[in-house]
């Protein structure tokens, strides 16, 4: 009965069994929908965007971390949700080196260089994203198009800018938009429906929260909706502004990043909000036309701000701590 | 009565319990060893001597200050050893009686002092909680704070322990002359018996007759629900402020109401030095689920030979409960009054803390039922930044645990947050 060993160990003795592969693999699971969707339109465009996205994403993450002389950690597979969730923003069509390029920026300047993964202040795939609008802006506004009966020549938002309003109702009914088989533009801001379920799934899975894309949806249609009741003739109704572009993948997949997202309940909800009020403003007033990505990448920065409004501790008299100078 | 009190906690999978196993009495083996520290109170000075005889129910240990409680020889016969360096499960060292069995092991009554609270120190009664203070400590600061409801906590605080309902079921009588004891000395006015929703079939027809006069409270199970301040929280609607400053230590509870365990009422009630226990004993995998009824300073190891359970050697023993239980080298540690439990960890059940990076998820803010953000604590006090985690209110963590269980990387969070708690407590003891 006496066996004398080592087995100092802290409490609890129980474990959910949750880990960050798991959290990361529901995160896969959730993207599987709409992956295949891309894969049903764009058939092996898409194919080659996922395989060089996720295969080079894997590289460049083993590659770094062992110039950082840091554990690989390929296995917690944050760099295959990572890579796959890249694919669904970019063209199917980009040329093979940019994508290259842009795992390069997700990894390096999204992941390694603050320290590893959980560390980064940024979404890395918005990074990538950033990276590449800003450098290769034609590469990444050269759609190609699905073999469909397709009326439409750009993505709804350069309809809405250059040719305004009234050909969007011609071109991008609202059910168009949700079923999201004939709406130009990356994979991602295809198939609504699909993304919907698959952010369901997160939500189940408590792999998020619902208050960073409830909040954000919500932001979008409060402030979309106040210029829509002012003049519907001139601005776009709350519900296009939902479910065209990228705002649901944004709200389910893009702004719920772990590390650069808030903790608190409340943080999550005033980060959300932003996020959603920031892309109407640049969609309306901005040169950008896909402004849902740079509105949750400008609200990112704001997140250690956000992470200051905090409940009080069980027992204190206040509802909130009010973040103070220091 | 809102049966949801609190945002957070965990909903753990439901498993067999043993609330339907009735308790099992079992006798001692030849020799118990009685540890002189079973409570958070100073240690007792043996009063006994090698190779002496004691009587069961005789006290053998006498706290140095007034307000310890005694220990008190659980069965009759000789004293074999007197040891000095005995190591309690919670890792501190102190003397311990050992006593060879020889002779019946009858009860014997508490002497009746001339104060209500001495009575209790002498008879050794202490609160049967995560935090054990001598029972006495607890009801003259109740008188003190003009406490006027009564909770009796019917609910484990452990999950997968289920050893206070059936103390509720069986020992009714004792529970209610203990309540009725109590109510009398602090003059309360409202007495509510919490017990867990999915038991409360449980209480009998008969047995609900009997409870007339207090308010039968179940609450929906939720881990931490039964920790002290949550209760106050569900049943009082107040919210009290935590201050444990550390673990291990006696601290004062300012709480409102005034929450006592039905072990505790019903060794108050039973009139009997308190020299016994009951304890559940459960493995991870659910082979053994049973409630026993033991006397102090029983090795784990004779309880466990009682119910003919065959000890892998991979697996592990933990004293107290999953959650906030000791790891055990092996099975000879005693019973004392400061054990909720026996847990049996399987060999496939043993937590691998292998932690990593926290990549911020926000499930531990998600879960903390006390409102903490813990993997900031946690990380200021790995950086030894006691300041900064003093200002993420570290003291106020209830140290249930639901930030460890949850965590994705693995991070052992409560223990970062209890080093945290001891360091600051070194600090200022020091000053």
């Amino acid at each position: 009965m006496n066996t004398s060993r080592m087995i100092a160990a802290a409490n609890p003795h129980m474990h959910s069994g949750n880990s960050i592969s798991r959290m990361m693999l529901n995160l896969i699971i959730a993207l599987i929908p709409v992956s295949m969707v891309g894969v049903y339109l764009y058939q092996m465009d898409a194919v080659r965007l996922i395989a060089i996205t996720i295969s080079s994403a894997v590289i460049w993450e083993i590659f770094l971390q062992k110039l950082f002389k840091r554990p690989v950690a390929v296995m917690d597979l944050s760099a295959v949700a990572g890579g796959l969730l890249l694919a669904l923003i970019l063209p199917p069509t980009l040329p093979w080196w940019m994508i290259v390029l842009a795992t390069f920026m997700m990894i390096f300047l999204g992941k390694e260089i603050y320290g590893g993964l959980g560390c980064n202040p940024f979404n890395g795939v918005l990074i990538a994203w950033v990276a590449l609008k800003i450098s290769y802006p034609m590469a990444m506004e050269n759609w190609p198009f699905p073999d469909r009966d397709i009326y439409a020549d750009m993505p709804p938002f350069d309809i809405l800018m250059y040719d305004g309003l009234f050909m969007i109702q011609e071109f991008y009914p609202l059910s168009t938009l949700f079923v999201g088989l004939d709406v130009i533009g990356p994979i991602g801001e295809s198939s609504k429906m699909a993304l919907l379920i698959g952010g369901l799934w997160l939500v189940i899975t408590r792999t998020i929260f619902w208050h960073i894309p409830v909040a954000m949806l919500a932001g979008v249609a409060l402030f979309s909706g106040i210029f829509w009741l002012i003049d519907p003739h001139e601005y776009a109704s709350p519900m296009f502004h939902i479910l065209a572009g990228g705002t649901i993948l944004a709200a389910f997949f893009l702004a719920t990043d772990f590390s650069s997202s808030p903790i608190t309940k409340p943080g999550m909800i005033v980060f959300g909000f932003f996020a959603g009020v920031l892309t109407v403003i640049l969609r309306m007033w901005s040169q950008w036309t896909e402004a849902v990505y740079f509105a949750v990448f400008i609200t990112s920065m704001l997140t250690p701000l956000m992470d200051k409004i905090k409940p009080s501790a069980f027992g204190k008299k206040t509802a909130f701590r009010i973040p103070s100078g220091r | 009565m809102n049966s949801v009190s609190f945002k957070g906690g965990l909903k753990l999978p439901v498993i067999h319990t043993g609330a339907d196993r009735s308790i099992i009495s079992v006798p001692p083996g030849q020799e118990v060893i009685v540890p002189m520290k079973q409570d958070l109170g100073p240690e007792c000075k043996p009063l006994v001597k090698k190779k002496q005889m004691v009587q069961a129910g005789e006290m053998i240990g006498e706290s140095p200050l007034d307000h310890g409680a005694c220990i008190h020889a659980p069965v009759s016969g000789k004293v074999t050893d007197v040891i000095r360096s005995f190591v309690h499960f919670s890792g501190k060292r102190m003397s311990a009686v050992i006593i060879a069995k020889d002779g019946p092991t009858n009860k014997s009554r508490r002497q009746d002092k001339d104060s209500f609270l001495d009575s209790l120190l002498y008879g050794g009664l202490v609160d049967y909680d995560k935090d054990t203070v001598p029972l006495a400590v607890k009801l003259d600061e109740a008188k003190l704070n003009h406490v006027d409801s009564l909770i009796v906590n019917a609910m484990d605080v452990e999950p997968f322990f289920s050893s206070r309902i059936r103390v509720m079921t069986e020992k009714i009588h004792d529970v209610l002359a203990g309540i009725k004891t109590i109510q009398e000395y602090l003059n309360i006015k409202q007495v509510y018996i919490v017990i867990d929703q999915q038991y409360s079939g449980l209480i009998s027809d008969h047995q609900s007759r009997l409870l007339q006069d207090v308010t039968l409270v179940p609450l929906k199970y939720k881990y931490p629900q039964a920790i002290d301040y949550l209760l106050v929280k569900a049943i009082l609607g107040k919210e009290v402020l935590c201050t444990i400053p550390c673990r291990d230590i006696m601290h004062s509870q300012d709480i409102d109401g005034l929450v006592i365990s039905v072990d505790t009422l019903s060794a108050v009630g039973s009139k009997l030095v308190s020299t016994e226990r009951v304890i559940t004993v459960r493995d991870s995998a659910g082979k053994i689920h049973e409630n026993f009824q033991v006397e102090i300073g029983t090795r784990f190891s004779e309880i466990l030979e009682a119910c003919s359970y065959e000890l892998d050697p991979e697996s592990r023993i933990v004293a107290g409960g999953p959650m906030s239980g000791q790891i055990l080298a092996d099975s000879s540690m005693p019973v004392t009054k400061d054990l909720q439990g026996i847990f049996i960890l399987d060999k496939e059940h043993i937590v691998q803390n292998d932690p990593k990076t926290c990549i911020k998820c926000g499930l531990c803010v998600d879960v903390c039922p006390a409102r903490l953000i813990p993997f900031m604590i946690s990380g200021f006090v790995e950086k030894a930044n006691y300041d900064q985690a003093q200002k993420f209110q570290l003291s106020s963590c209830f140290e249930c645990g639901c930030c460890s269980y949850v965590c994705p990387s693995h991070i052992p969070l409560l223990h970062w947050i209890q080093f945290g708690k001891f360091e600051i407590f070194k600090q200022r003891s020091r000053l």
